[in-house]
């Protein structure tokens, strides 16, 4: 399936997760391949929220694992994810509105001036955070009004996109994007799909989570299908149509076998 | 750092004093006479705590039981707290309310349940009057900076100032109100625009700014004399002027003596009138409670003018007050003093 | 090729309109401030005098340098710190004892900082550890506070042979030494909340708190951060307070809350967060107490001081209302 011989950057094998009683996750793996868009789909609980949220380190597994180049990892906090280089972009949590487009960008990795004495006083280096955000926007071809002006103003594929863009500047190799465009209209959406195009040209691998099957089939390299808590099926998009992915998200083409699947996922 | 450690331990142990008491009175039958006291609970001052501390040494004295109640500064809770009285079954009450709209019904409830009242300084047509005369104590203290005046600046300041404080109603306007007038009696020839006020809450730190502004609105006056309902409002304007360097030309007398002893009286605080606040039981046990408790209730003397016990306002200089000791040596000095002796007795230097 | 290609170019003017309206709130306060000292200086051209600025600006001092607190619970989310009277008064305490003992100044200076950094921390502490609301959490410590302190004394004075006496009454440069130190430390944290990562995280935390916890930034840790530092400034105040009140007792510092507050909020520190510039506190803080000196000249009694207040409390809220709806930075 893969035309790379490197390993996948990102790996999840048989995660489950249990609240209680109740089956969040039953079985789910996924791999995901460098330079490569993944997308994710699945019906409403099929269980594609929380294994986002595994893999970026806001709920922890109840079982099974997750490997980075290869790598096993510990997922116990946001900053875990962080700190394995996945970036995970909410559809509103994203940004603060009363901060300006390179202030936002930068937050919580502000680079901290070169200047000893203002080193020892914590300030920032405004000027070099400004010149290389307009230069990650300008190569991911974002388009917004200044980046000297809060967010708060701004539509919602710019907003999308600063959050996306974020990922790149922060040296991130793999971005999770929960229903990037599900707000947003058709002009916008184009917006952020040019990004995540972009995004991959730049050696960022991208797991996409979207309902919009055109959508997922112009953007993404590979799809794995979710179903009642498992990952069922992976398809490459130019072997497949929507009207398969369709009948396997509603169950009316059956999976792949369980240990085929999983046997796909990694191979 | 001791005085403070002593009077935490001093709380605890009247706590348990209060607690025993307590077990005490229900143990013991009826026959005991029991006293209530009301205690004013302002955070402001010193002496309203000390009223409950002396009440309760003379009522231990006395072999009575003694409940204490604190108004926390607030008419409602005082009124709570005479019902509370009533439910404890106590033979007479002490009060001093510093805000006094809920005494008509305090006096009423009381009365209903056959219990007198003692009320310190403001006065209630249904309750025993033992105090100051306020308007006596500000036209002594009045009089005494007349004659400063008229020693010094021949009767001719650039302004008078008064520090009032309207939360304290009639108490403010008999007090600034007599200072004026006493210093009138020395100086009447001061033009009406010379007397300006201001509102220091009685209250140093709080009426601060409200005295630099008023400075600030005066710049040409350079001989002020000072009266205030209380010391803390005259040492307000005291401290504004020092800090708008003006404090030379200030000659303030201020009312109650709290800033006028120990070691760190202000030098423009020239002096101010004793009413030794916190021993003011005495005056009430001798004169109301005592008799009460023997079995012969004296006849009601409501009135500020015909009170059932008179206080003596001391005026005093701040030189004379420096023979005076300060608060907690004054009541440990009472109370170990025979019976019935006042503080005015006993400390004021200027009889 | 794309799409975005095609749309229209984001107008210029939005950042011209942006920067104006940053520099909005202090033009409209210099404005207000201007027009209150000509109104009274033509009522009586003696407002105008070396008398009034010391009072004002003794009366700045205190007020400016709590609003440096305020402010920075604000900015950061936490709304407000109703704890700041039992916080200072606790201070002031501490620096009365201290320079009762003899201490130099800058002992006392230090010893009143920590009172004020430990009494922040301890509202922060059970902000944090409780999961508390901070209003409801600072309106219960300071009335537990102030209870406590009445147990502890009833009235307290530094000495009037003590170098912090002195202070409190020293000028330099024709303006109260207390006064000085305000507009430093003012200009010094306006300089840097917005340009150290410290500050612009705590910033970031108060304009989106689930943001910025997405950026790895630590809620729990921010806020002991900004209510222990908020509680230094508490700390310092109290030096100030202490050097100028003469005696206080423990319910002195309850009448500032009010100034405080409508001060920060006509700064432009905005109560929701996320936003404002500190040295807009010189301009707010320097009209409101300008307010009553102003007022006292005009004849107008303490009443009608207690009216204004309140009412300038009011225009403050609405106009951040109203900032917080048009969503100017």
């Amino acid at each position: 399936m893969n035309d790379l011989l490197s390993q996948p950057v990102l790996e999840a094998r048989r995660i489950a997760r249990h609240f209680g009683a109740v089956i969040a996750l039953a079985d789910a793996s996924l791999t995901l391949n460098k330079n490569e868009v993944l997308g994710l789909v699945g019906d409403n609980g099929a269980g594609k929220s929380t294994l986002l949220k595994i893999l970026s380190g806001i709920i922890s597994a109840s079982s099974g694992e997750v490997l980075v180049d290869g790598t096993p990892i510990q997922l116990r906090r946001a900053q875990d994810a962080m700190d394995a280089g996945i970036e995970t972009v909410y559809q509103d949590l994203a940004l603060v509105d009363t901060m300006t487009a390179y202030q936002n960008v930068y937050l919580g990795r502000e680079e901290i001036s070169k200047n000893p004495v203002a080193r020892f006083f914590n300030l920032v280096d405004d000027r070099q955070m400004r010149q290389r955000a307009r230069e990650v926007l300008d190569s991911l071809q974002v388009k917004i009004p200044s980046i000297n002006v809060t967010v708060k103003g701004m539509s919602g594929g710019q907003r999308q996109c600063l959050a996306i863009a974020r990922a790149l500047l922060w040296g991130r190799r793999i971005v999770i994007l929960d229903e990037p465009t599900a707000a947003l209209g058709v002009r916008e959406t184009g917006q952020v799909l040019d990004v995540i195009r972009e995004l991959r040209k730049q050696d960022v691998s991208v797991i996409i989570v979207s309902h919009n099957m055109q959508q997922l089939m112009s953007v993404a390299d590979r799809i794995t299908v979710m179903r009642l808590g498992r990952s069922i099926a992976t398809r490459t998009v130019k072997d497949t149509q929507v009207s398969e992915i369709v009948g396997l998200i509603t169950g009316a083409i059956p999976g792949d076998h369980q240990e085929e699947a999983a046997t796909l996922a990694t191979a | 750092m001791l005085r403070r450690s002593l009077r935490v331990i001093a709380m605890m142990m009247l706590t348990l004093v209060l607690a025993a008491t307590g077990f005490a009175g229900t143990a013991s039958a009826q026959d005991k006479f029991k006293l209530g006291m009301a205690v004013g609970g302002n955070t402001c001052c010193e002496w309203m705590k000390a009223q409950g501390d002396v009440a309760r040494a003379l009522a231990e004295k006395n072999g009575w039981d003694y409940v204490e109640l604190s108004n926390n500064n607030d008419p409602a809770t005082a009124l709570k707290n005479a019902q509370i009285f009533v439910q404890e079954g106590v033979n007479a009450v002490i009060q001093f309310n510093g805000q006094p709209s809920s005494n008509p019904a305090i006096a009423a409830v009381l009365k209903a349940a056959n219990i007198p009242v003692v009320a310190y300084d403001i006065a209630d047509p249904g309750m025993y009057f033992v105090g100051i005369d306020n308007l006596a104590a500000g036209i002594a203290g009045g009089k005494q900076l007349g004659e400063l005046i008229k020693a010094k600046w021949d009767c001719n300041p650039d302004l008078v100032i008064s520090a009032e404080g309207a939360s304290a109603g009639i108490v403010n306007e008999w007090r600034t109100g007599g200072m004026r007038t006493g210093l009138k009696e020395v100086c009447p020839d001061i033009p009406d625009a010379k007397w300006v006020s201001f509102e220091s809450q009685g209250d140093a730190a709080v009426g601060l700014p409200a005295a630099r502004d008023l400075l600030a609105a005066h710049p040409d006056a350079k001989n002020m004399a000072v009266v205030g309902l209380n010391d803390g409002g005259v040492l307000s304007l005291i401290n504004a002027a020092e800090q708008l360097g003006r404090a030379d030309g200030v000659i303030g007398w201020g009312q109650d003596g709290a800033f006028i002893t120990g070691d760190n009286v202000n030098p423009h605080l020239a002096g101010s009138v004793f009413y030794f606040l916190e021993g003011y039981a005495v005056y009430a046990v001798k004169d109301v409670i005592g008799p009460i408790a023997a079995g012969t209730v004296p006849a009601l003397k409501a009135d500020a003018g015909d009170p059932a016990s008179k206080v003596q306002p001391c005026p005093v200089s701040a030189e004379q007050a420096k023979s005076v000791p300060d608060m907690a040596a004054r009541v440990t000095q009472l109370l170990a003093a025979p019976a019935g002796t006042t503080e005015y007795e006993l400390f004021c230097p200027n009889k | 090729m794309s799409l975005e290609q095609t749309m229209p170019a984001s107008p210029p003017a939005m950042t011209l309109q942006v920067r104006f309206h940053g520099w909005g709130t202090g033009l409209m306060l210099i404005a207000a401030w201007l027009l209150l000292i000509a109104a009274t200086g033509i009522y009586r051209a003696d407002f105008i005098s070396h008398q009034t600025l010391l009072a004002v600006a003794f009366t700045m001092s205190i007020v400016g340098v709590l609003s440096i607190g305020q402010g920075l619970v604000a900015i950061s989310g936490g709304f407000i710190d109703l704890s700041q009277p039992a916080g200072m008064i606790t201070a002031s305490l501490v620096a009365v004892r201290l320079s009762e003992a003899g201490m130099p100044l800058f002992v006392v200076i230090i010893g009143a900082i920590l009172t004020g950094m430990a009494w922040g921390a301890f509202n922060a502490a059970i902000i944090v550890f409780a999961k508390l609301n901070p209003v409801i959490v600072t309106l219960a410590t300071n009335f537990v506070g102030l209870a406590a302190l009445f147990l502890v004394f009833q009235l307290a004075e530094v000495p009037q042979r003590s170098e912090i006496y002195a202070f409190g009454r020293a000028s330099f440069l024709g303006l109260p030494a207390i006064w000085w130190p305000m507009v430093a430390l003012v200009l010094i944290v306006g300089f840097m909340l917005p340009r150290t990562r410290y500050g612009r995280r705590a910033t970031a935390v108060g304009g989106n708190r689930m943001a910025a916890r997405a950026r790895g930034i630590s809620l729990k840790a921010t806020r002991f951060a900004i209510f222990t530092a908020a509680g230094g400034f508490v700390g310092f105040a109290a030096v100030l307070f202490a050097a100028t009140s003469g005696p206080f007792n423990p319910g002195s510092g309850n009448a500032m809350q009010l100034n405080i507050i409508a001060g920060v909020i006509l700064a432009g520190i905005s109560l929701a967060g996320g936003r404002g510039n500190f040295w807009m506190l010189l301009l707010s803080v320097g009209f409101l107490s300008t307010i009553p000196t102003s007022l006292v000249f005009f004849g107008l009694s303490s009443d009608t001081q207690s009216i204004f207040q309140g009412l300038i409390l009011i225009i403050a809220v609405a106009i951040d209302g109203l900032r917080a709806r048009r969503g100017m930075p």
